[in-house]
């Protein structure tokens, strides 16, 4: 068991290394002098041949990349073109805002999605089990800043409940810090509840209808217990899995959520970087948002040890 | 004493293309401590009707009528909370894959002591004991390491004791199973059949043995009814129907048993089989289900559908020229 | 149902004799309630697809066209969907957007289902390449998707090849593992071994026994592909980081009206509401695609 977690973890650095040598590749793969792209368009010619010779772009491709990955390993993710901050700073900034937004979002996707799944499926093909598979589908199929417009019309801007955007730090004002982050996860978490609901149900149906099923039936067992001691401990599998996976549509809608919210968080500052052609900042932030990736779908991989025995004998 | 009584059992599937016939009119009666075997080949209902004694079948897909008494109990129009209390207690089922009819995540010692516990109040302690008890019982050694182990630990026999130990923990008067050995290896298959046997002694259980396996039935029961297309075609005690079977089907299904030494007799030792297949059986035949395949059918047989006919004390054949004597 | 009964049914329902005729009609009926995901989604799938390319059609005016006296007008009779801060009549901003969309979303779903196909063919086959070409796909799936759009569209400038492209190297690493899961899969079954054995060469067998099999989990996915595709220009066109503004998606008018969405919703509205409607339709269709090509719920039926 113990095993079999080291050899999770050690697989991730492939990985990631392919991830690294990729994002520092596209520099080369597209048009245009990676000098220029790293000292920005507004550097002088000076300036571009400072970066060429520091990155070393005169230099064979593994040295250069040698060095790159030398300076990330110690934690130097470059320079931002933009505030000539580094990288690494301007997001270890923003990097608690967007935390919080994935995990509240990440959670209200949970509550919202697993106990529906579980009665759609224990009611299949009756009234609320139809419902369900249509309100999932519409949800699934509506762009998240829609959904979002659509919250903050109706309980920011309408009932006046909530505020329309801003982030106060727990910090400060841990209350204000709440009601400021329900509109924003409920944005970020409902399009990936849907996910998670349709496949809480699904896995339930393919596990109710197998044997075993049966068997704890014809020992007599209700159907409550069939349902929570019986189904859900072998449907969880599945569903672990799909969320590890889909975490990273919550990562893509954070970036959208933070700039309908105005959330100061990395999403906020991709955008930034975006409209500054800011590519180091880019890139630390492909960077940072896959290693995040990587390590939540290990986690994933961990929690099977616990969920299923198979693994672990 | 008669412990379970069937009258006139039918299950009928609503499919979308036609309502099923799975089993139809189907009857008999199961004693105390007997060992009925039920005989058929796939798609004959054999399965569908255990399901339906015990009420484990989707009844918004499919229609029940008849009637079904335990002990006097009528069980086909009993509400759910009943038949729960009498599963796994009064009756206990086994079926025929234990590879998946056991929970992989939950420990095996668990799954056994669930059993008892449900029908029972005892603590999981006391559960948990008399699981290993059972696992003793049922003849797997070192019971109390394997409690804990989970089911892919397991063998295939072992799986299957297990099942045997989940089934009878609540000392039920009614075993049903559902083809126990078909998914074994046959030296296995002969360990739990001597299983079934001793456990049968001990607890005294009447057993509803469904298999397609004469051999089984030889070993085991003590009377034997053959179904085929939903229907009771014989039914009779074993040693009658080994010896005189009536119906043109029993005598096919005797026939293609291969057996050890017949190419010594002066046969030429090839199996006779059966030709033809198991009918649709949503189309509502007009006759004898078995005509089109039986060698003797005549125009009598094809219009009209044999009812079953008294031959000897205890046995039974549904087919029109049951009591004429033919020569093999 | 356990699996006796199951397969008692199977047979049952295997042996269909032919009943009475019956119309042609009621037929075409049955089968398309039998099949209502298909017959939704596809419907109103084609409904929208007619719509746009019958774009210059139905539309009144050239979505360019800026008419600086009517800015940020609601809807009414003379511009159907209200006009934008510019001036340009929403409604054929729409209808064109929606052109330009559809395109998009269709473009990357047949460039990625070719090219991920052909990758994961080759993987699939060729077992040294297998590792290294796995690697690659896993490192590209490792990277929440918009943001190696992102990166990419960082890289090469807004246009509508760079945005087709860029969408299109995201998707193909999921088809390429599906295809290659498929092959592999199929390899082990016995009419293949039999193939191989009695001697047909690689081309024979991948072209009649491999591939035939892997059409309808191609189809399926292709389908989610055509969804996520048009959701990801959107976002993309959202953010700035999509299809240049000087080309009307439903993405850049959303975008367009960003800044004043609590004043004149509609703006953001209306092209959502499309966009919602042509993905629904899709999702809907790929369900419905998704079960027909499923022995065992085909069965429960």
């Amino acid at each position: 068991m113990l095993r079999y977690a080291l050899q999770r973890i050690v697989m991730t650095i492939p990985v990631m290394a392919v991830v690294a040598v990729f994002v520092f590749g596209l520099l080369f793969v597209t048009p245009g002098d990676p000098a220029v792209v790293i000292a920005g368009e507004q550097a002088s010619p000076e300036e571009v041949q400072a970066i060429r010779v520091a990155m070393g772009f005169d230099q064979p491709f593994y040295v250069q990349f040698g060095l790159w990955a030398q300076r990330l390993l110690s934690g130097d993710l470059g320079t931002s073109v933009f505030s000539r901050e580094p990288v690494a700073e301007l997001i270890a900034q923003r990097v608690g805002p967007t935390l919080s937004l994935l995990f509240g979002g990440l959670i209200i996707a949970l509550l919202l999605s697993v106990p529906f799944g579980i009665y759609a499926a224990a009611n299949r093909g009756k009234l609320f089990d139809r419902a369900f598979t249509a309100v999932t589908v519409l949800n699934f199929s509506i762009p998240n800043f829609i959904v979002g417009y659509l919250l903050v019309s109706i309980f920011a801007l309408g009932l006046r409940w909530l505020p329309v955007q801003g982030y106060v730090p727990p910090d400060r004002d841990f209350g204000a810090y709440l009601l400021g982050m329900i509109l924003p996860c409920l944005t970020l978490g409902m399009g990936f509840a849907s996910l998670i609901a349709r496949v809480t149900r699904a896995s339930m149906l393919d596990v109710l209808s197998q044997d075993f099923i049966r068997t704890a039936k014809a020992k007599g067992a209700d159907r409550n217990r069939i349902l929570f001691a019986h189904a859900l401990k072998n449907a969880s599998i599945p569903i672990v899995t799909i969320v590890g996976l889909g975490f990273a549509s919550l990562i893509g809608g954070a970036v959208i959520t933070e700039s309908i919210f105005a959330i100061p968080g990395l999403g906020r500052l991709t955008l930034e970087a975006i409209s500054h052609r800011d590519y180091p900042v880019i890139q630390g932030l492909v960077l940072v948002f896959s290693a995040g990736y990587v390590l939540v779908n290990l986690a994933v991989d961990l929690i099977y040890v616990l969920l299923d025995p198979r693994i672990r004998y | 004493m008669v412990l379970l009584n069937v009258e006139h059992l039918s299950t009928i599937f609503q499919t979308s293309r036609g309502d099923l016939r799975a089993v139809n009119d189907l009857s008999f009666r199961v004693s105390k401590g007997e060992t009925v075997a039920i005989v058929g080949e796939s798609g004959s209902g054999k399965s569908v009707s255990a399901m339906s004694i015990m009420r484990l079948l989707d009844e918004s897909r499919c229609r029940l009528s008849g009637k079904v008494e335990l002990k006097g109990r009528d069980l086909l129009s009993a509400d759910e909370a009943a038949m729960r209390a009498i599963r796994g207690n009064q009756v206990g089922l086994i079926f025929q894959e234990p590879m998946t009819a056991l929970n992989p995540v939950v420990t095996v010692g668990r799954q056994i002591a669930e059993a008892a516990r449900l029908h029972e109040t005892m603590t999981r302690r006391q559960a948990a004991e008399k699981a290993i008890e059972m696992l003793t019982r049922v003849g797997i050694p070192d019971p109390r390491r394997r409690a804990n182990e989970y089911p892919h630990q397991l063998s295939g026999g072992m799986r299957q004791r297990v099942m045997i130990a989940m089934a009878l923990i609540c000392r039920p008067e009614l075993l049903i199973a559902d083809e126990p050995t078909t998914a074994l290896d046959v030296t296995v298959q002969a360990q739990i059949l001597d299983l079934m046997r001793s456990l049968r002694e001990q607890f005294g259980s009447a057993i509803i043995l469904i298999t397609h396996d004469l051999g089984v039935v030889a070993e085991m029961a003590d009377r034997v009814i053959i179904m085929y297309a939903g229907r009771k075609v014989e039914e009779g005690t074993a040693e009658e129907i080994f010896a005189h079977p009536r119906h043109p089907y029993t005598k096919g299904l005797l026939g293609a048993v291969p057996r050890l030494g017949s190419s010594l007799e002066g046969k030429t030792g090839r199996l006779v089989e059966i030709e033809g297949t198991v009918p649709d059986p949503r189309v509502a035949t007009v006759g004898c289900a078995f005509a089109p395949r039986c060698r003797g059918a005549t125009d009598i047989c094809r219009l009209s559908q044999p009812g079953l006919v008294r031959t000897a004390s205890d046995h039974q054949v549904a087919c029109h020229f049951a009591t004429e004597l033919v020569v093999a | 149902m356990n699996i006796q009964i199951e397969t008692d049914l199977k047979l049952a329902m295997a042996l269909q004799p032919d009943r009475k005729p019956v119309s042609y009609i009621r037929k075409s009926w049955a089968l398309a309630r039998r099949y209502s995901q298909i017959t939704f989604g596809g419907t109103l799938l084609l409904i929208l697809v007619l719509i746009s390319i019958l774009a210059p059609v139905l539309g009144t005016v050239d979505p360019r066209a800026m008419d600086t006296l009517s800015r940020l007008r609601p809807p009414s009779a003379a511009h159907w969907f209200g006009t934008d801060m510019l001036g340009r009549d929403l409604y054929s901003r729409v209808l064109y957007g929606g052109r330009n969309s559809l395109m998009i979303g269709f473009s990357v779903m047949v460039i990625s289902a070719v090219i991920g196909t052909l990758i994961g063919l080759i993987s699939a086959y060729i077992r040294w390449l297998d590792g290294v070409i796995m690697r690659i796909m896993d490192g590209l799936m490792s990277v929440p998707s918009i943001l190696l759009a992102i990166a990419l569209m960082s890289l090469t400038g807004a246009s509508l090849t760079t945005v087709i492209t860029a969408i299109s190297i995201i998707e193909i690493p999921r088809i390429a593992r599906l295809i290659r899961g498929t092959v592999l899969s199929l390899r082990e079954q016995p009419y293949v071994e039999a193939a191989i054995t009695s001697g047909s060469g690689p081309f024979r067998i991948i072209f009649r026994h491999l591939l035939p099999g892997t059409v309808s989990p191609l189809i399926i996915q292709s389908t989610y592909v055509w969804a996520v595709a048009m959701i990801i220009e959107t976002m993309l066109s959202f953010i700035g980081a999509g299809t240049p503004p000087t080309i009307p998606s439903w993405g850049n008018i959303m975008s367009d009206g960003r800044a004043l969405w609590q004043v004149k919703p509609y703006m953001v509205f209306i092209p959502g509401v499309f966009l919602t409607l042509t993905v629904l339709a899709i999702n809907v269709l790929g369900d419905g695609l998704r079960d027909a090509f499923d022995p065992r719920i085909a069965l429960r039926k």
